[in-house]
């Protein structure tokens, strides 16, 4: 298994981390594909031997490892999503922090920029003192009139972004949320994949077992000894059908 | 395993941390304490006594607001790209997929299968067989314990995929928000551009105003040409009222590149699909070309294109009227009318081309 297993993350090592899931999700698909086969056909297989014909052990450890080859593959595949996903909650994360911060920023936008109109009503005040004095600077006294509508526009854009501050880090609360759901579902799911994993070992423990039952009932020989692991060589059984 | 997962998710989050790096606003705050603390706070208090002499300090002044305001536009330029970034830094993770292998019809099918063997060997006595039957009823139950395991990860990628829906709605609508504050902030820094070169032309007002020159939308024409002499202090009272400009409006509100705008287009009549105007003076001459594409309906006649040149001398009006000669040598008028803004020009035309052109058209044009 852990032959496997390397053999599995050895092929994606070698290639762009970011292709490294895609790379996980193609092995478990081929090793799934691959299982399927070999599990579709081996009582086919099996059906024309005699019992104690030692392919019938051959087959069955054959379609245990490419099972285990599967569960191996899967598990790699889901521990890889599961990791982009914890790091794709720390993201979000580093984000709720930034605009948590930001929040503070779009504030200091608003209050810069009112600390401007101000200093703009100032200006236009002393302004007006020195046209009535000098008429020719009415000119400059609308244009800095024109300036301050200007400036008011973009001051309303700083307070529509300062109200939008706080829905950012609800979005992101929300989405965290939702990550957070995301991630016990996967953690779940590589629970439920390693007790696949056992029950199948356990499966082809007990078909290997009934195969030697078999190759006993029919050479009516002793008691069968207890079944082996699959994934182990045992001595193959001897004797035909009678 | 875990070395090319691990290096996956160094990676990835390295990534991340480089995207999420903020823009500083140091600088332009620094500008900013430049321009309005410590340049010259008493601009406008001294504006209508210190004369020729405002000048100078008006265009200290307009420096640093001018240096402040091209420091702040590229602060939120630098952050629209880093809210944009932001809006990259969670990725869409597609939901996990269904592999190939059916364990779960397989275990069912085995089941029954096992089953079947079982009951045809129920009531045979044979200790051997008996042997059999309990080895087939092993792996019934290991069989029925594989297909429960099976439909809990069959389910538990199910639940992976209905949470995985929930983040992606989370995230579309996350990134859609950061899409918007990003097209917020590229106008915020294009009107904080255009306010920059509000207040560069209001320190020249400033300062032009200080020597006594007018622009005719703030006091009646006195007279088409500049008396006096341009920059002296004022000697005693208000300096005599003087204009540099032949037209009311300054001629920058005429002259000039002009184009019909793709967002908040004005128009009466046929709609512009696109209008170019450009507009000389010399020698309170001018000389211009429109070129214009209209819209028409689907089917229409007409030939949407309109080409002219116009000229004429600059009228002590507001609006200006020329007399235009199109591309086919037809003869028409043009209007320039000075809009709402500084950077605003509408146009009216009207020819008398050929029928199967377009032969008048208003709109309003935004300066280049």
């Amino acid at each position: 298994m852990v032959c496997v297993w390397f053999a599995v993350t050895g092929a994606a090592w070698a290639e762009e981390p970011a292709d490294a899931l895609t790379s996980f999700q193609q092995n478990a698909a081929k090793r799934s594909a691959e299982w399927s086969t070999l599990a579709a056909n081996l009582e086919q297989r099996v059906a024309r031997l005699l019992p104690c014909d030692p392919r019938i052990r051959s087959a069955v450890e054959e379609v245990s490892r490419a099972s285990e080859a599967r569960i191996v593959a899967l598990t790699t595949y889901w521990m890889a999503v599961s990791g982009k996903s914890k790091n794709q909650m720390d993201a979000i994360r580093r984000l709720m922090t930034q605009e948590e911060a930001r929040k503070d920023e779009w504030t200091n936008d608003r209050i810069e920029a009112e600390q401007e109109r101000s200093a703009v009503a100032e200006k236009n005040g002393f302004l007006a003192v020195s046209a009535n004095r000098l008429p020719a600077l009415a000119g400059a006294q609308q244009a800095l009139t024109a300036t301050a509508q200007a400036m008011r526009q973009v001051e309303m854009q700083i307070q529509e972004r300062e109200t939008t501050g706080d829905q950012f880090v609800g979005e992101l609360r929300d989405l965290l949320t939702a990550s957070q759901a995301k991630q016990s579902a996967i953690e779940a799911q590589l629970k439920y994949i390693s007790a696949e994993g056992t029950r199948w070992s356990a499966y082809y423990a007990a078909r290997l077992s009934r195969a030697q039952t078999e190759c006993a009932v029919t050479n009516a020989g002793p008691a069968v000894s207890a079944p082996r692991s699959p994934a182990r060589k045992a001595p193959a059984t001897t004797g035909d059908k009678k | 395993m875990s070395r090319a997962i691990g290096t996956l998710l160094l990676v990835t989050a390295a990534l991340a941390e480089m995207a999420l790096a903020q823009p500083d606003r140091a600088a332009y705050r620094d500008a900013y304490s430049k321009w309005r603390d410590w340049t010259d706070p008493n601009l406008e208090r001294d504006a209508s006594t210190a004369g020729a002499t405002l000048g100078a300090r008006a265009d200290k002044v307009a420096a640093e607001a001018a240096n402040f305001y091209s420091l702040k536009k590229a602060y939120l330029e630098a952050l629209r790209d880093d809210v944009e970034q932001k809006s990259t830094a969670i990725e869409a993770e597609p939901a996990p997929p269904e592999f190939d292998g059916s364990p779960a019809s397989y275990a069912a099918s085995q089941s029954t299968a096992i089953s079947a063997g079982i009951n045809a060997i129920a009531n045979d006595p044979d200790r051997y067989i008996q042997q059999l039957k309990l080895a087939l009823e092993r792996e019934r139950t290991a069989l029925a314990a594989l297909s429960a395991a099976v439909n809990d990860a069959q389910k538990g990628r199910d639940a992976v995929e209905l949470a995985s829906a929930g983040v992606e709605q989370s995230r579309t609508k996350l990134v859609q928000h950061y899409h918007a504050v990003a097209a917020g902030l590229k106008q915020t820094a294009q009107q904080t551009e255009q306010v920059g070169m509000l207040w560069a032309g209001y320190y020249r007002t400033l300062s032009d105003g200080a020597r006594g020159i007018v622009p005719q939308q703030s006091a009646p024409v006195t007279s088409s040409a500049p008396t006096g002499v341009p920059g002296a202090p004022p000697a005693g009272g208000p300096p005599a009222l003087r204009t540099r400009s032949i037209t009311p409006l300054p001629l920058s509100r005429y002259v000039g590149a002009w184009v019909y705008p793709t967002v908040g287009a004005q128009y009466h009549g046929t709609e512009p699909q696109f209008a170019d105007l450009i507009v000389y003076e010399e020698d309170g001459q001018a000389k211009g070309t429109l070129f214009a594409r209209f819209k028409l309906p689907q089917g229409s006649p007409l030939d949407p294109t309109v080409r002219f040149d116009f000229e004429g001398a600059f009228q002590s009006t507001r609006n200006q009227s020329f007399a235009v000669t199109t591309s086919t040598g037809a003869q028409g008028t043009v209007e320039l009318i000075p809009g709402p803004a500084f950077n605003l020009l509408e146009v009216t035309f009207r020819t008398q081309d050929r029928p199967v052109t377009v032969r008048q058209g208003n709109f309003l044009l935004i300066k280049k």
